[in-house]
């Protein structure tokens, strides 16, 4: 609770706060990205798969090649799985998320059909590919070999969908073929991700391999909780850093937003992609209500539809494909290059200063174990940081909900209906609040210690993890809060209205006896009931009091007990997330030991002026390779 | 709730989630504080001003003050971001011309190590008016004068015009002849 200050003429005069401290302005908008031109037919599209040109198709050939040549298989086999990405035939576009964003209710809409099974918990448990079919069919691939085709029918989902109760899905992924005319025209693949904040380590696996293999995603966002920080580090790390060719971010849920706010949500999200320097467009999906009509090129299905057309007739989607590829065969061969290298280094030099340069390596690598013990070390620092951080905002929420909720006990009329109706209510939406606030503030930790740790592990082992957003707070616990018992309240109000009524029939009764027996003892008898009803009236005020009294000392005991409560599992969820980013990180630091001992190994024995030779022409090969790749 | 002192949380408010939601320009830094009593709340205002390096000794400009946060003390509720630049009070300002140099006068002759203990004093200052306002702890008029002499050295004399418009009470306490 604030304090208050004991002098308050200590600076002679009060000030309050001018007008002008208000929010921030908000940035100008955007102008919306181009969207197609409306046609409710659709246009005719070209449907080939992007051919590689010959130099391109040489390059990769030439490379795949050069790494069998060089015996480092593992990278050959990484630089065909780039090229067949490149040259599959179907335009794939990922609807992705955070769960419950909508996003299986969007391909239904856009499909037109209930195709996929949604709800209000996470439903989507599969990663499912939306193909053209002549039959609805329902493929499931259990991810052992096994596969089983259904009919898709209402049936065809059961025991595919995420249980709401354990949270267990099925693992593995589904098809579903549908006779659709879009997908019929346009060869197009449309891809339903399960959320992101809803993923185990191996589904989140999955989905970024998914995501990997598209040419476009679409980001579908809810209009009630737009663009929180998880949602920047999964756009961010999950699509932009994986160079996903085509973006568009989708508003959902706008219809439970209040009509006059929609502008401001679409607005926000577009000037907070702005913010964050991503040049996405913005689409609302679904016709809905705006007070004006300058959201008209961006509202509905057909637009949606439009801007994909507009993606797979792009006239540089060659370009960025090869573009693309070329990033990934570059990566490729660097690393590739810096195995050689390493091999170089400790070949050169006679017998005694080779030794004494493996002496000096295996040194430098068993030091790189001590250096990557004080990263684990400094992460969990941050960790530390982070929980405290949780802990100070828990501590600061419980003092203003506690203040809030006792200002508005201090208001109620009722008392006993508010502390057994509002009361549980309000509590669960502050809690609510204050959940979505810690998440925001969490995420943010996060994503800056991630990006810490990622520079490190650039430098260090030349190496970086990907952190799956993760909530931190789970609405579920605070669904089953009830209130105190121990605050035993009557119901005043009824009581004192049958004391009245009590008064007045006794007082009207008593003046009808006295009638017959003279005025005075009337006048008396009249005196007596308003003196009753004034006395009654002081003992329920009194007693209406103690009730407000007893109700604030019990919000002030229960609400930080509430909120510790709710937040009892975050601090686990908070370190289960640090952990996975330092687990990531000895993953990455293990792989760059390994080839780094692997290069040490390979030098133990050389071939002499040979080998030696043979390693040049190599990493001149290799090189020229490279020139010509990012030439 | 954060312990930390005026002057660390000074340090720290260029860190802070809401400094960083207020999205204020590259390159501007905390000023001196401002302490004010809103609705008997004892607040803390912050003022964001710019300087600029030129490379030549004592000629860094000053640009005036263009943003503010204010907050509750001991609470740090942040109640207020302020871009003065649209704020009708500071209209006749030119956010873009510098107001004058760093170091002026009265800290030339210090060295950088003298300065900064210097400022610091002058920041746990600011601890010893809080909580004589809000302990009751004793602010006798000695220490009145030291935090005022204090602050007329430290402060460059450009701002005074611009503290005085944020806060006249603050002013005529600390910095008015």
């Amino acid at each position: 609770m604030a304090k208050i200050v004991r002098n308050a003429n200590f600076f002679k005069n009060k000030e309050e706060l001018p007008a002008s401290q208000a929010a921030p302005q908000a940035a100008p908008a955007p102008i919306p990205a181009a969207a197609s031109e409306e046609k409710t037919e659709l246009p005719e599209v070209d449907t080939a798969p992007v051919q590689l040109d010959y130099q391109m198709s040489q390059q990769v050939r030439r490379a795949i090649y050069l790494l069998r040549e060089m015996g480092m298989d593992a990278l050959a086999r990484a630089a065909e799985q780039a090229r067949a990405q490149a040259e599959k035939e179907r335009f794939t576009v990922a609807v992705a998320g955070e769960f419950s964003r909508g996003k299986s209710t969007f391909l239904n809409a856009f499909l037109g059909n209930e195709v996929l099974p949604v709800g209000n918990l996470p439903t989507t448990a599969l990663l499912t590919r939306i193909r053209y079919h002549e039959k609805p069919v329902l493929v499931y691939a259990d991810g052992r070999g096994g596969k089983r085709s259904m009919p898709l029918d209402e049936k065809a989902w059961d025991g595919l969908i995420a249980d709401p109760i354990d949270g267990n899905g099925p693992e593995g992924s589904a098809l579903v073929g549908i006779p659709h005319p879009f997908l019929e025209k346009t060869h197009m693949e449309l891809m339903d991700t399960p959320g992101a904040g809803d993923l185990d380590q191996e589904r989140a696996r999955t989905i970024g391999e998914a995501l990997l293999s598209a040419d476009g995603a679409i980001i579908a966002v809810s209009a009630t909780a737009a663009l929180s920080e998880s949602e920047k580090l999964f756009i961010e790390q999950r699509l932009i850093a994986r160079k996903t060719p085509f973006l568009m971010l989708i508003l959902t849920k706008m219809d439970q937003i209040p009509m006059k706010e929609r502008p401001m949500v679409v607005e926000y999200v577009k000037n907070k992609l702005k913010l964050w320097g991503m040049d996405i467009p913005v689409y609302l999906p679904y016709q809905v209500e705006m007070p004006d009509d300058r959201y008209q090129d961006i509202m509905g299905m057909e637009k949606v539809q439009g801007q994909l057309i507009a993606w797979m007739q792009h006239p540089e989607r060659q370009a960025l494909t090869q573009e693309w590829l070329k990033g990934r065969l570059s990566a490729i061969l660097s690393t590739a290059m810096d195995a050689l290298k390493e091999k170089q280094a400790l070949l050169e030099g006679d017998d005694q200063q080779r030794q004494e340069k493996i002496r000096k390596k295996k040194s430098a690598l068993s030091h790189a174990g001590v250096a990557m013990g004080k990263v684990e070390v400094e992460m969990l620092s941050r960790c530390g940081q982070c929980l405290d951080w949780i802990r100070e905002k828990a501590d600061e929420s419980a003092d203003r909900i506690a203040e809030r909720l006792e200002y508005e006990a201090a208001m109620a009329g009722n008392l006993q209906k508010w502390w057994q109706e509002s009361y549980p209510y309000r509590m669960k939406i502050e809690l609510t609040n204050m959940a979505s606030a810690m998440e925001q503030g969490v995420s943010r930790q996060i994503a800056g210690d991630s990006k810490w740790l990622n520079a490190v592990l650039e430098q260090q082992v030349k190496g970086r993890i990907d952190v799956a957003p993760a909530p931190i707070t789970d609405k579920e616990e605070f669904s089953g809060f009830t209130a105190r018992k121990d605050v035993k309240l009557s119901n005043i109000d009824r009581q004192r209205m049958i004391t009245r009524a009590g008064t007045t029939v006794l007082t009207i009764a008593g003046a009808m006896l006295c009638t017959s027996l003279g005025g005075f003892t009337l006048a008396a008898t009249m005196g007596i009931g308003t003196g009753s009803s004034l006395i009654s009236e002081q003992v329920f005020k009194g007693r209406i009091e103690k009730q407000r009294e007893e109700i604030k000392a019990a919000i002030r005991a229960n609400v930080p007990e509430l909120v510790e409560s709710s937040l009892s599992n975050s601090s686990r969820r908070i370190k289960a997330i640090y952990d996975e980013m330092i687990g990531q990180a000895r993953q990455q630091q293990q792989l760059w030991l390994d080839a780094q001992h692997q290069a040490l190994e390979n030098s133990l024995d050389p071939q002499g002026s040979k080998d030696m030779q043979a390693l040049k022409e190599q990493m001149k090969s290799l090189q020229q390779h490279l020139d010509a790749l990012q030439a | 709730m954060s312990k930390l002192s005026i002057r660390e949380t000074v340090q720290h408010i260029n860190t802070h989630d809401f400094v960083l939601h207020c999205n204020m320009p590259l390159g501007y830094v905390p000023g001196l504080p401002i302490l004010k009593i809103i609705h008997d709340e004892l607040c803390l205002q912050v003022p964001f001003l710019k300087y600029k390096v030129t490379g030549q000794p004592d000629q860094t400009l000053v640009y005036p003050i263009r943003y503010t946060v204010t907050m509750t003390w001991p609470e740090k509720k942040m109640i207020g971001f302020s871009n003065l630049s649209y704020d009708p009070a500071f209209a006749q300002v030119d956010f873009s011309k510098a107001i004058g140099f760093f170091r002026h006068d009265a800290v030339k002759h210090m060295k950088k190590a003298e300065y900064r203990a210097m400022r610091d004093e002058l920041l746990d200052q600011y601890d010893k008016v809080a909580a004589a306002l809000l302990e009751g702890a004793e602010y006798t008029q000695e220490d009145e004068a030291h935090m005022r002499r204090l602050m007329q050295i430290i402060m460059e004399p450009s701002l005074y015009p611009l503290y005085q418009a944020l806060d006249q009470d603050f002013y005529g306490k600390y910095l008015a002849e």
